[in-house]
């Protein structure tokens, strides 16, 4: 692929220059696998090859793109010519500056030989212990009803009319499991994920048997009294929490307005106990990447530290129009146009264990999920999102708790964080956080 | 023609080769146009061209599937053969008798310029703006997508569809004293470019602009446990998430819904009738054939309160037994095709809004809903309600925000007493397994006798 690839993106560079305009062609090919069971038996398996290429035309204050999935000459033609006729409707005051040919650096890591290597056989018997261990768990696992093996792996080109050229790949493999028990009359559901760069490390057997516990333990929920809780959200938790707050950090979202963190950079506005950082070479999380997709260098960057802000991501394009630092946080697909966005954001851990922090009131909520974030109100961070979880005693475990909402603030919520704990674990997506311990927080439940 | 009918054959039989007792071949070819608006002007124009295939092999309950846009012969058959291997079945079928392919729907017209499409973004910003000086932004867009499908499969059916889409949407920003939110309009249905003039913009834009400005001054809506209406059209969303996803065979044949086993059970109160429907003309979720090339066609889903059908397309159908119902649909080549909806709605009842209404002592009324999401595995479902309105003493009172609305589909279907004469439809996008397709939600007002309502304690 790789040589009809780039005989594709010389095609569109060539026909550009003709055109006597700029132009920046990034494309994509991808290989993927999936295979499900069902009831003991294969039930899907499904395969993909596919590439995608868009070109962004930069011709004076005109901007325009289209893309394609066909790489025959015609049709790669066909694309620039319509980049160009969406170009003359599109003036920008702010235009991107294309960078020159470079040497574009490498991020060791995020594609692991070995993975493309694995027996198809191997892959269908992980994909079959991904259920049949959580039938085997315990009787009381009715059936599971949502699992996969999958894997896949991708190369990204960057190619401009400025001579810059460079590409990259990266491959996983990962597993989930769901299952559910009866509890009552209803069901109860629960699961476990987990994704990988080497085949070896992802534990099928050891998914599927923790999902069914975790599955098992749902039963018996109870509603939790209305009132005010020192309440602990788990790493997995605090992981959708802070994904609220993700997109607050965009320099887009600031220049829009939709960002309630827009004129408080040097501001301490969460908690001292809180340092996030943007890092797009944390190789166990997805979103890695050695550089952005304008072609910069990808870096890391601190977004919070000791509860202040202390960056907004941004491309070349917002930093020098909100005349901030740029972060090489350009973010685009061949199909989508130049934004900016967080790589993989990481919550710096604490000292804390995980059972200290559950011991640090006589009654704690321990929160294990998120159901929906339909409550959140982005623009000013005000939230109601049901979650679930469970009560602890005295630090020990004692009741699931169902059926109640937590509200507030978000930006308020995370400037109450009193602790931070050590319990970092393998990421499952881009935000990485260990558990949160935060007091009064509002829990509406039975009154 | 997609792809000519030699090369087409050539594919089934190779995916035959090793064994398998069913084999489909899915040609898509899809332009997309976007125009985007922002600050007032126009900020991103995006052409896009998705080309690709898909093969799927069936033997017994297993399924194979492939796809790839190398479209080229030996492409293709290469991905057959590769399909081939990974099935391998001792079964082994020919195929029928090849037939000449039937065409649906209109072909690919390209479209240049965009002066229209600008001139209605330019309008509907400067009518959001107009409503109030508290509208700080507007960000609009169309799109125009062109889709033609073509399905043949071992059994015959060789059939091709041309599917033209619109879609538009507004989301003005209102701000006040540092508070700010968001309003929402959208419109999508099945239509060529010229049939944007049918398009109240005006009209979108100044509901959006309103429904901003409006939540911008309102209190926070109560936590509890209290009766609510939900209004016609987009209220129809939360029977889709709720009750519609669990009809689907994708979740029934593998014991992973609430109404598992419920066929022919009285699951609703008497004034609950549901259809799925993609016969409807112009509508978002309306087709000609579904995506395995079966007739689109009515289901009955629930009649008064009994559960008449679940939604089958043909995999489902292999699983649970139940006939196809023309509902295998995907987002494109890239997926399997799922039981899937197509326009679902509560059909018109008896009541009328002014008497739900007038029965609800404490209560909310659900105007607008926004997004929300649902787990068919337990039911539980909960849904951001985009405008909300105190009842009390049989009146509407005060607009609040930030209520959602939570709970099971099953409990909330049982709990449905009231349902108004006046049906409206809306169009959305359904996101599942098979990717985001079109649909259109629908309902007439209905009263929920209890229903858990999330805001702030």
């Amino acid at each position: 692929m790789s040589q009809a690839m780039n005989d594709a993106i010389e095609h569109v560079l060539d026909r550009a220059k003709a055109a006597k305009v700029d132009a920046e062609v990034l494309a994509v090919h991808s290989r993927s696998t999936g295979i499900a069971y069902q009831a003991r038996k294969l039930e899907q398996f499904t395969f993909s090859e596919t590439h995608q290429l868009g070109v962004r035309v930069l011709d004076g204050k005109h901007e325009g793109m289209a893309y394609t999935e066909s790489l025959e000459p015609e049709s790669l033609t066909q694309a620039l010519s319509e980049a160009l006729a969406n170009a003359r409707m599109i003036e920008r005051e702010w235009i991107s500056e294309l960078v020159g040919a470079r040497s574009l650096p490498e991020l060791k890591g995020m594609y692991n030989a070995s993975l493309e290597e694995v027996p198809v056989n191997a892959k269908i018997a992980a994909a079959e212990s991904l259920e049949a261990a959580a039938l085997d768990f315990d009787p009381a696992i009715t059936s599971v009803a949502y699992t996969r093996y999958s894997d896949g792996s991708t190369t990204s080109w960057i190619a401009n009319s400025k001579g810059l050229r460079g590409s990259y790949r990266q491959n996983y493999c990962m597993g989930y499991t769901f299952c559910l028990a009866k509890d009552g009359e209803a069901s109860v559901m629960d699961g476990e994920f987990s994704m990988e760069h080497s085949f070896e490390k992802l534990d099928a057997a050891g998914i599927a048997r923790k999902a069914a516990a975790q599955t098992l333990a749902r039963r018996g929920a109870v509603r939790p009294q209305t009132g005010k809780y020192t309440v602990v959200f788990e790493n997995r938790a605090a992981e959708k929490l802070i994904g609220l707050v993700t997109g607050y950090f965009s320099a887009r979202e600031v220049d829009e307005s939709t960002s309630p963190l827009k004129g408080r950079l040097g501001e301490k506005v969460f908690s001292e106990k809180l340092s996030l950082i943007d890092d797009p070479s944390y190789i166990q999380a997805p979103n890695c990447r050695p550089f952005d997709d304008e072609g910069f260098a990808a870096q890391a960057t601190p977004l919070v530290e000791n509860g202040v802000v202390r960056a907004f991501l941004t491309n070349s394009v917002l930093a020098r129009k909100l005349k901030l630092p740029h972060t090489a946080s350009a973010a685009r697909s061949p199909s989508t146009d130049l934004d900016v966005a967080s790589s993989n954001v990481l919550v710096r851990p604490g000292k804390t264990a995980f059972a200290d922090l559950m011991k640090s009131a006589p009654q704690v909520i321990l929160i294990t999920d998120l159901k929906g974030t339909a409550g959140f109100r982005h623009t000013s961070g005000d939230f109601s999102i049901p979650m679930e979880g469970y009560l602890y005693q005295n630090g020990a475990r004692t009741v699931p708790l169902k059926d109640f909402l937590v509200s507030g603030n978000i930006l308020q919520m995370l400037n109450q964080v009193s602790e931070v704990g050590n319990d970092l674990v393998q990421p499952t997506g881009s935000v990485v956080s260990p558990s949160l311990l935060i007091a009064d927080v509002n829990v509406s439940g039975k009154s | 023609m997609l792809l000519n009918d030699r090369i087409l054959h050539k594919v089934i039989e190779s995916a035959l080769s090793q064994g398998a007792d069913f084999a489909e071949v899915y040609v898509e070819d899809t332009h997309k146009r976007n125009y985007t608006w922002l600050d007032g002007k126009p900020e991103k124009a995006i052409s896009g061209h998705t080309l690709g295939a898909g093969i799927r092999l069936f033997s017994g309950t297993e399924q194979i599937y492939t796809y790839t846009n190398d479209l080229s012969e030996a492409g293709l058959l290469r991905a057959a053969m590769q399909a081939a291997a990974a099935m391998a079945s001792h079964k082994k079928i020919l195929p029928q008798a090849w037939r000449q392919s039937e065409t649906f729907g209109a072909a690919y017209l390209p479209t240049t310029g965009g002066e229209r499409q600008w001139q209605a973004l330019r309008q509907m910003d400067e009518q959001a703006r107009g409503f109030s000086s508290l509208i700080t932004q507007v960000h609009a867009e169309m799109n125009e997508t062109h889709k033609t499908v073509q399905v043949l499969n071992s059994e015959g059916v060789h059939r091709q569809e041309g599917r033209s889409y619109l879609s538009a949407f507004i989301r003005p920003v209102a701000e006040e004293n540092g508070a700010k939110e968001t309003g929402y309009e959208r419109t999508s249905f099945l239509g060529t470019p010229e049939d944007w003039q049918k398009v109240n913009f005006k009209e979108m834009a100044l509901e959006a602009a309103g429904s901003a400005v409006r939540v911008l001054r309102a209190d926070w809506a109560p936590a509890g446990e209290v009766p609510v209406v939900l209004d016609n059209a987009f209220g129809g969303v939360i029977f889709h998430e709720a009750c519609g996803h669990g009809l689907e065979t994708t979740s029934v044949a593998k014991n992973a819904s609430v109404f598992c086993g419920k066929l022919g059970q009285k699951i609703a109160n008497e004034c609950v009738t549901a259809i799925d429907d993609g016969t409807l003309v112009g509508e978002n979720g309306s087709l000609e054939m579904d995506d395995e090339g079966e007739n689109t066609r009515r289901t009955v889903l629930i009649e008064k309160g009994i559960l008449k059908s679940y939604i089958v397309d043909k995999m489902g159908a292999r699983k649970t037994g139940y006939a196809v119902t023309g509902s295998g649909r995907r987002q494109d080549y890239r997926f399997a095709p799922t039981s899937r909806m197509r326009n679902t709605f509560i059909a018109a009842g008896d009541s009328t809004f002014e008497e739900m209404i007038r029965d609800v002592d404490d209560g909310l009324y659900a105007k607008k809903l926004g997004g929300g999401s649902v787990s068919p595995g337990t039911g539980s479902y909960n849904f951001a309600v985009a405008e909300a309105y105190l009842i009390k003493n049989g009146r509407i009172g005060k607009q609040v925000k930030g209520a959602s609305l939570i709970g099971t589909g099953i409990e909330t279907l049982g709990r449905i007493v009231k349902v108004s004469h006046d049906l409206k439809l809306s169009p959305g996008t359904c996101g599942s397994i098979s990717g985001m397709i079109p649909v259109t939600v629908g309902q007439p007002q209905i009263l929920v006798a209890k229903l858990t309502v999330g805001g702030k304690a």
